[in-house]
Order: C-alpha cells, then sequence, then structure tokens
C-alpha cells in the first residue's frame, strides 16, 4: 500500500473553517471562465519540483484531465505511471496492479482547495485566499495569498500566470526552499470522455 | 381431605404465584438471556493468569468488530459514497469508533509522538535492516555501501509523484524512516479483488451478548443500507461480525425451543391419553408444570443474573422429569382424602422425596461443573425438580374433587419372562464387557461447536465479505504477549516473530513493527558510537554524488549527532514508549494495553490458508477461542469425570448404609448395570465420548436409581405402575433432545434414553419371578 502521499495530511492540523471575507471579483478568473472554455477537458502538463535539498529540479510530466460533475485526474505519464484523483470525496492514488489508495479525511478539505483552484471557482477561492492580479502586456499573474493560517503549512502562496485565455502556468510556493510548477504548453483540449476513460481516470 | 388443609395449600399457592410475580418485576429482562458462546465456559486456565485476563479483554474487544462493504453500481460514485456511508456509520448509536480500511488511522499525538522520537525509535531497526550479513566489525567498504544504498533509495523515493507529500520531512529524515515505517505497516492491508468498495471497520460500544443488542446493531444497519439506497440506488450493503453468527445462532436455537418442548409436551398427552382414562387429570398436571418451570427459570436468574440459550434448552428436561411428581402424587390422592395437612405431606414427600433426592442430587453434582452452561443447567432443573415436587403435592391438595386417577390396563402387564440361575455373575461380567467395549471404541469429542446448532447464512455471508476483500487466501491470528515493561513485551514479541520465516508469506502487525528490540537498540549505539560519524561522511559524499547539498538536511545531522553524544537510557526509551502506546488510535489501540502492573499487547498475524501453524514459544500466546475452549472442554471432562466417579460412590456406600447389604447391592447394581450396559450400546451406535454423554451418563445414573429405589422397596411382585409411567415420559422427553440439532443436546438426550430404557428393562426385571 502506498500510503506516502497521504502522509502530509495526517502531519498537518485539519484546515480550519474558511475565514469570512468580503467577496472579490477576479478580471482572471472571468477571463479564464469563459464560455469558450470547454467544461469536460484535458490539459497536458510539465510539472517541476524545486528543492534546497537537491542541486536540480525534478521534473514530472503527464495528462491533466477535468470533469465537472467528477473532479480532477492528474495522470503522471514520466517518470512513471501514476494517477491523482481529486474529487469531492476526497484524494484517491491509482497505480498499475494496486488498488486504489484513498487519503485519509484529514486530506479533502485541502484536496477541495485545488479542485476549487484547477475549476476556477473564484467564489469560492476568494473567501480562501487574499487575491492580487497583475496585468501586463506581456500576460497576467494571479497570486492567491491563503487566508487561513492551517493553509499556509502547506503552502505560502499559489501564483497562476498566462495569456489571454490561455492558463499557462500554476507556480505553488511552499517555502523553506521548496517550490512546485505545473507547466501547460498548450490550450486545453476538449475531453469527450468515454466511460472506459471514466472508469480509467476516475 | 380436609377444609383446612385445601385452604393452607390454596394460600401457599397463591403466595407462590405472587412472589414470582414480584420476582419477575425485579428481573432485567433485556439482558436475561444470552446468546453468546462465549458466556458458556470461563477462558482457558492453561494460560498464565495474565495472558487469561488479557486474552478476555481482547475477545471482547473483538467481538465487537463489525465490518461493512459498500458496493456501489457505480464505481464513480465510490467517493461521494465513502463520505456519506462513513458519517452513516459512525451516526450508528451502538458504534464508538469507526476507520476506513485503506486509510490510515487517525492522526494524533502518538503521530506526533513518532515524528518528534523518529530517529531514536526508528534508527535501531533500519540499522539492523541495512546491516545485515555485514562483517563485524563493519568495513569501510560495507559502510560506503550502505551510505551508497541510502542516498539512492532517497533520490528514487523523491522520483514518484507521490513523494511530494512528504517531500517537506525528508530533509529531517533523508533515511526514510517514517516512509518506511508505514508501508511496513500497510502489509496487513487487504488484497484487490476487482470489485469497486468502500470497506469500513468499525467497533461496538459494548459487545452484542444480548439478543436485545445483537437485534439493534441489524435495525440500525438495515436502516443504513436503506438510507444509503435512497442516496445511491442500487448500492449493496454488506455486514459481518459476531452479531451476524449471534443473530443466526439465536434465530435456530429459538426456533429449537418451542419445537423440543412441544414436542415433549405432545409426547407426554399421547401417553396420558394412551394410559390415563381420564385425561382431565392432566390439567393439574399441566399447571404443574407451567409452574415449576417458570418458578424456576426465574429463581435461576435471580441467582446467575442471565442464562445462556442453550442452557434452556437441556433444561427442557425438566419438563419430562417433573411431570413423573405429578403423576406419583395424582394417583395417591385417593388414598390422601381424610388425611390432614401434615399427615399428607408426610404421606406424599417421604417415598418421594427419597427418589427426589437423589435426581436432585445428580442435578447439585453439576453446580461444582466449571461449565457455565452445565451449572445453568444444573441450577435449573435442582431448582425446577425441588418446585415440581412441593406444587405437586400442594396442587393435590388443593384441589376440590380429586377423584380416582385410573390408569389403563396397558400399565398392568405381566412379561411372560423369568429369572433365571446365572443372572447375576453374567450381568455384571456383560456390563464390565460393555464398559470396556466403549472406553476401547469410542474418541473423545472436545467441542465447544457442538453446544449451537451448525450455521449455514453467518459463514457464506463472511465467505462472501472476504472474497470482496481479496484476502480469501489467509487467515487473522492474534497473539498475546506479556511484559512487566513495554521494552520487555516488544522484546518478547521480536523473540516470537524471528521465530517465524521471513519467506513464510506471514505478515505481522505488532508493537514490535514499530519499536526496536533492546538486542537491535544496542547493535545500533555500537555502531554510533564506532562509525557514526564516518557512516555520516559518507552518506554526505554519496548524497552529493547524486545531486543533492547534503548541508540541507541539517535537521537530520543535528538528530544524529545528538544521538551520539548522549545515547537514550532504557528509563528514556521506556518512558517514549509509553506514552506511543498509550495514544495508539483505534484500530491500533490493543498494539500496548496495561493491566495492573504488567503490559500486554497484541500481534495480528496474515497466515496463508495453508500455512502450518505459528508455534508458541512460551511467552506469546494465540487467541483461539474454538481451540482454547475445546481444550478447556477436555480439561473440564476429566475432572467432570472424577466428581461423577467419586459421587458414585458416595452414594453407593450411602445405600448400603440406607438399605444394608442386600438390598442395596440391588440399588445400585441397577443403575450400574444400566449405565455399563448403556455404553455397550452406545459402543456399536455412537461410538463417541464428551463432557456432555458424561452429563448425560449422570442423570440416566440418578433416574436409574430412582427406579432402583422403588422396585427394591415396593413389596409389590410387579414395578409400581408409577415408574412404568415415568419411564414412559421420561424416555419420550429424552427422546426428543436426542433428536435436537445441537450436538451437545443430542448426545446429552441419547446417553439418558439409553440409559433410563435399559434401568427401566432392569426394574422390571427385578420385579420377574424366579425360575
Amino acid at each position: 500500500m502506498n500510503i506516502v502521499f497521504i502522509l502530509s495530511a495526517l502531519i498537518a492540523s485539519t484546515v480550519a473553517e474558511p475565514v469570512d471575507s468580503t467577496l472579490a471579483s477576479s478580471q482572471i478568473l472571468n477571463l479564464l471562465n469563459t464560455e469558450s472554455r470547454p467544461q469536460s477537458m484535458m490539459i497536458p502538463f510539465e510539472e517541476i519540483r524545486i528543492h534546497r535539498i537537491r542541486k536540480e529540479p525534478l521534473r514530472f510530466a503527464g495528462i491533466m484531465r477535468i470533469n465537472p460533475a467528477l473532479g480532477i485526474s492528474v495522470a503522471y505519464s514520466e517518470p512513471e505511471e501514476t494517477t491523482f484523483i481529486l474529487t469531492s470525496g476526497g484524494l484517491r492514488i491509482r497505480q498499475e496492479g494496486k488498488p486504489d489508495q484513498t487519503a485519509p479525511e484529514e486530506a479533502g478539505k485541502l484536496v477541495q482547495v485545488f479542485l476549487d483552484l484547477l475549476t476556477l471557482n473564484a467564489s469560492i477561492l476568494s473567501e480562501q485566499f487574499t487575491l492580487e492580479e497583475t496585468m501586463e502586456p506581456s500576460g497576467w499573474t494571479l497570486t492567491l495569498v491563503p487566508s487561513d493560517p492551517a493553509l499556509l503549512r502547506h503552502f505560502e502562496s499559489i501564483r497562476i500566470q498566462g495569456e489571454h485565455d490561455w492558463l499557462k502556468f500554476i507556480t505553488i510556493e511552499h517555502g523553506k526552499g521548496r517550490r512546485k510548477q505545473m507547466v501547460f504548453r498548450s490550450m486545453p483540449l476538449e475531453w469527450d470522455a468515454t466511460p472506459e476513460e471514466i472508469e480509467s481516470f476516475f | 381431605m380436609k377444609n383446612h388443609s385445601r385452604n393452607i395449600s390454596r394460600i401457599l399457592l397463591i403466595l407462590y404465584l405472587g412472589v414470582m410475580l414480584v420476582l419477575c418485576l425485579s428481573i432485567d429482562w433485556k439482558h436475561a438471556l444470552s446468546t453468546n458462546l462465549f458466556d458458556l465456559i470461563d477462558t482457558d486456565h492453561h494460560l498464565p493468569e495474565e495472558a487469561r485476563e488479557a486474552q478476555s479483554i481482547l475477545q471482547k474487544s473483538l467481538s465487537k468488530e463489525i465490518s461493512l462493504i459498500a458496493i456501489p453500481s457505480d464505481p464513480a460514485q465510490l467517493p461521494a459514497l465513502k463520505s456519506v456511508f462513513l458519517q452513516g456509520v459512525r451516526n450508528l448509536k451502538p458504534v464508538a469508533e469507526v476507520t476506513c480500511i485503506g486509510d490510515m488511522p487517525t492522526p494524533g499525538s502518538w503521530m506526533a509522538d513518532l515524528f518528534e522520537h523518529k530517529h531514536l525509535l526508528l534508527l535501531p531497526d533500519w540499522w539492523q535492516g541495512v546491516s545485515e550479513g555485514a562483517s563485524s566489525p563493519i568495513s569501510d567498504e560495507e559502510l560506503r555501501g550502505i551510505a551508497d544504498e541510502a542516498a539512492a533509495s532517497l533520490d528514487a523515493f523523491l522520483q514518484t509523484p507521490e513523494s511530494t507529500a512528504y517531500e517537506a520531512h525528508v530533509d529531517g529524515d533523508p533515511l526514510l524512516l517514517i516512509p518506511s515505517l508505514l508501508s511496513g505497516l500497510s502489509g496487513t492491508s487487504p488484497n484487490p479483488s476487482g470489485v469497486p468498495r468502500i470497506e469500513i471497520s468499525a467497533q461496538l460500544k459494548e459487545a452484542p451478548a444480548s439478543s436485545e443488542s445483537v437485534q439493534t446493531i441489524l435495525r440500525d444497519i438495515d436502516t443504513l443500507r436503506a438510507t444509503l439506497i435512497e442516496a445511491y440506488p442500487g448500492v449493496e450493503l454488506l455486514d459481518n461480525g459476531y452479531h451476524r453468527y449471534a443473530s443466526e445462532s439465536e434465530s435456530l436455537i429459538r426456533a429449537e425451543i418451542p419445537r423440543l418442548n412441544l414436542l415433549t409436551a405432545a409426547l407426554t398427552l399421547v401417553i396420558a391419553f394412551v394410559f390415563l382414562r381420564k385425561p382431565l387429570i392432566l390439567l393439574p398436571i399441566l399447571s404443574v408444570l407451567v409452574m415449576s418451570a417458570g418458578g424456576a427459570f426465574v429463581i435461576t436468574l435471580l441467582i446467575l443474573g442471565q442464562i445462556h440459550v442453550i442452557s434452556l434448552v437441556i433444561g427442557s428436561i425438566l419438563v419430562g422429569i417433573a411431570v413423573d411428581y405429578s403423576f406419583h402424587i395424582l394417583l395417591k390422592r385417593e388414598e390422601l382424602q381424610t388425611l390432614s395437612f401434615s399427615e399428607t405431606l408426610f404421606r406424599i414427600l417421604v417415598p418421594l422425596l427419597a427418589s427426589c433426592l437423589s435426581t436432585v442430587f445428580g442435578f447439585l453434582v453439576l453446580l461444582t461443573n466449571p461449565v457455565t452452561a452445565i451449572q445453568q443447567v444444573g441450577w435449573l432443573v435442582g431448582i425446577g425438580l425441588i418446585l415440581a415436587l412441593s406444587l405437586s403435592a400442594l396442587t393435590a391438595m388443593a384441589m376440590d374433587r380429586p377423584g380416582k386417577i385410573q390408569l389403563s390396563r396397558l400399565l398392568s402387564f405381566h412379561p411372560p419372562l423369568k429369572h433365571f440361575r446365572w443372572d447375576v455373575p453374567i450381568a455384571c461380567i456383560l456390563g464390565l464387557a460393555c464398559g470396556v467395549l466403549y472406553f476401547h471404541r469410542s474418541i473423545e469429542k472436545d467441542d465447544i461447536q457442538d453446544l449451537q446448532i451448525p450455521l449455514t447464512k453467518a459463514p457464506i455471508n463472511e465467505q462472501r465479505m472476504r472474497s470482496l476483500s481479496g484476502d480469501l487466501t489467509t487467515r487473522n491470528h492474534h497473539w498475546i504477549t506479556i511484559g512487566s515493561s513495554i521494552s520487555e513485551l516488544v522484546d518478547r514479541q521480536h523473540a516470537h516473530l524471528t521465530k517465524i520465516p521471513p519467506d513464510s508469506g506471514i505478515h505481522a502487525l505488532s508493537l514490535a513493527s514499530i519499536l526496536p528490540s533492546q538486542d537491535a537498540v544496542d547493535r545500533f549505539d555500537t555502531f554510533l558510537q564506532s562509525d557514526g560519524q564516518t557512516f555520516i561522511q559518507h552518506f554526505a559524499s554519496a548524497l552529493d554524488h547524486r545531486g543533492y547539498d547534503p548541508e540541507a538536511f541539517e535537521a537530520f545531522l543535528t538528530a544524529w549527532k545528538a544521538l551520539e553524544s548522549q545515547p537514550a537510557s532504557d528509563e528514556t526509551r521506556e518512558g517514549i514508549y509509553r506514552k506511543l502506546a498509550a495514544a495508539l488510535p483505534y484500530p491500533l489501540t490493543h498494539l500496548a494495553n496495561q493491566s495492573g502492573d504488567h503490559f500486554w499487547g497484541m500481534t495480528l498475524l496474515q497466515i496463508p490458508e495453508d500455512h502450518a501453524p505459528v508455534e508458541s514459544d512460551g511467552s506469546s500466546f494465540e487467541l483461539a477461542p474454538l481451540r482454547t475452549f475445546n481444550q478447556a472442554l477436555a480439561s473440564y471432562r476429566k475432572q467432570v469425570t472424577f466428581s461423577v466417579l467419586s459421587a458414585a460412590v458416595l452414594v453407593t456406600l450411602a445405600c448400603f448404609v440406607v438399605f444394608g447389604f442386600k438390598a442395596g447391592t440391588r440399588v445400585t447394581g441397577i443403575p450400574f448395570l444400566a449405565v455399563t450396559f448403556s455404553l455397550g450400546i452406545l459402543a456399536i451406535i455412537h461410538p463417541v465420548h464428551s463432557l456432555f454423554h458424561l452429563v448425560g451418563a449422570l442423570l440416566g445414573a440418578c433416574i436409574a436409581l430412582d427406579y432402583a429405589v422403588f422396585v427394591v422397596q415396593s413389596k409389590d411382585r410387579h414395578p409400581p405402575v408409577s415408574i412404568r409411567i415415568s419411564a414412559l415420559t421420561t424416555l419420550a422427553s429424552f427422546s426428543v433432545l436426542a433428536t435436537s440439532r445441537i450436538a451437545a443436546v443430542s448426545d446429552l438426550g441419547l446417553t439418558v434414553v439409553t440409559i433410563v430404557a435399559v434401568g427401566w428393562l432392569l426394574a422390571e426385571y427385578h420385579k420377574l419371578e424366579s425360575e
């Protein structure tokens, strides 16, 4: 059983309820949430992990699938095949030849944050984060700083960057010399999922 | 009968009924009946006192466990179903703790302790693992190899996508002590079965010992099932646990009790209609039976607090024996017409008491029996017989128009046989031969499961659940280890586990899976003092070589240096062990417990089905309730054999004293020959001997002695007709028991039937004319 992944959730304290804050509007999130944006989509990604203990960053690659009804499936293809399935019910990890591993409930709230982020749920995000937007001719940057101290234990900030309606980077600053960056080199593709694909990725 | 005698009897009967009514109100009827098989017998006396106590605690705890599996019709429902399912189980009133299989136990102070002291707790076992096969003293080359291997493991770990969860901690744990520990602990997880499902393990607040609690659990699970189906149509909910077995066992036994009682009553009625000219006389007999059986039940409940349903089944024999007294007394009613109350009592009770007491004595011997079920039968039937005797007398005296009981001529038959000359010596030789044949042919059978009707639905349900969980190939075995400290307990667990070959396919989960043995601690301390610094230099070099910055691991290096400069004392270790053990959450609760001044811990072994049993090393004991109970039954059988033989000698001596040598020989000879001849018959038809055969033999001998007293004392040329009608009713009731689906009850019934039948024949033969 691969339970290592869920460890951070075990160690971390339970995330507290969202703080009450004024609902902010985000130009960038509105920009991304256009009607032309496919509801069910797939996006190839590259992930770069930077840790102060390593001289060089680690690189991963895979395809992210987003289905508003089911959740998000992050299927790593390199260096090994592993799929993270994030749903409203929590997090599961799927690996070939092994039973699905379910993260404990304590991980659920953290998973929900990422679900809201990747499905661009502006209203919820603005409740849990302080949003800071920068619009430049070369592109835009939206920085999300957790309002909740419990979330701050996991990351100091999340920065998403893009151009027009193309989300190009998600950078998670963990602090203490750790950073994670997801790079989307292409626009999301519409994913007309077959039942077999849904079964395979969710 | 004089009027005032009748009035006194009636007042006494009303008083009796009133007292019983008051007693009934003071009984906790919810917990009056037990269905728990483990209530029938005490724990194993072969184990040390501490282990027995631990065994009892663990056994009770395990009987609180229930497993639930939810299978959605659509696998996509799994995540959402999980939270609803978990919450639903948590909301069940009888449930105390819940965990989802595959999830880690709830994080808490134990996890915080584990993290804080990970180096102190886990480095000894890490070193033991990586240095296995190394030379002593370890060479520099070997140290370098171990350091290289550790750096390679860290690098490989970080290359996995899921390492993201632990990467915040690797600077303090580059040897991956915590991930390795958790990976090892997870070896006891169920295997994949290909069926998308959610498995939940829950612990109840109380073991489902009573019928009420079993029904509550079943009702709650049904409600949960309905809720889940409403939210997720097509979802299937399966459950398993002690409650399933208790429920099926109880329903089978509950069906068995009325079946046995109705059959007994029906056969008694048939006998009455056939052999009594006025069957209406049965009404007072039936009222005596109801009052005595009910009274015995109430008084026994007041004495013991609870009765097992099995004891009630065996206790059905009371009806068959008690009816004898009613017959005896009612047959004498005619001559009681003109006597005073005291004269009547004397006239009725003296002869009956002589025979009754021998039977009651037999049942009183049962009270010394260590088997709870047999003790309960002893109380129930012993009290019932005394009540039946007294109530028969009172009822007979209280009746207005006693009338005359007219017996059928069928009961006054004269067997066309005569004594022959060498009958006594031949009978004795034959009797002894029968006894020898029985003990030569029969096999010992001590099986606690004989006390219940073989179950069908619950085992099939369990098999299905195991099949879904993918663990059909292994069996869980629970072991108990005792120690005066946690360190000693863990040392003993390690010693036990080292005897299991690593390639045996056995997975173990215990405190020893987390904590090191003293030997491992000593070896690590030696290594740390002699080669600790050299290893760190090699490790730093290996990390650097693989693209890591060794100086970034300062948290680990600081902890290493601290251990090097000041190794933890035994007291410090024990303190940390105790703190960690006390904070273990469900389902790890039983990995360590404290009872009085000692500690005990459970080891869960998942052993392949085809693997030979793991042997005890004298300090760890397997919790194997069935085997333990069977061993206890065997031991009790030997004790009871001794008690019965002693009682037989005492009764024989008493008979010689009371009746003189000649009559005493006949009084004791009839039951002796009845038992030995019966053993010969049983040697042919059912060559098994168990505790229940022995109890049957005791009862049979008491009843045969009863007949012997009557025929030897009777001056009539024929046996008293009361013996004939009594034997018929006794045979009828015990024959019904012999048809029981409960093996123990059937064995008991068959043994008594055989002995009573032979005893009756011998009583008849005794009264035959000589040649």
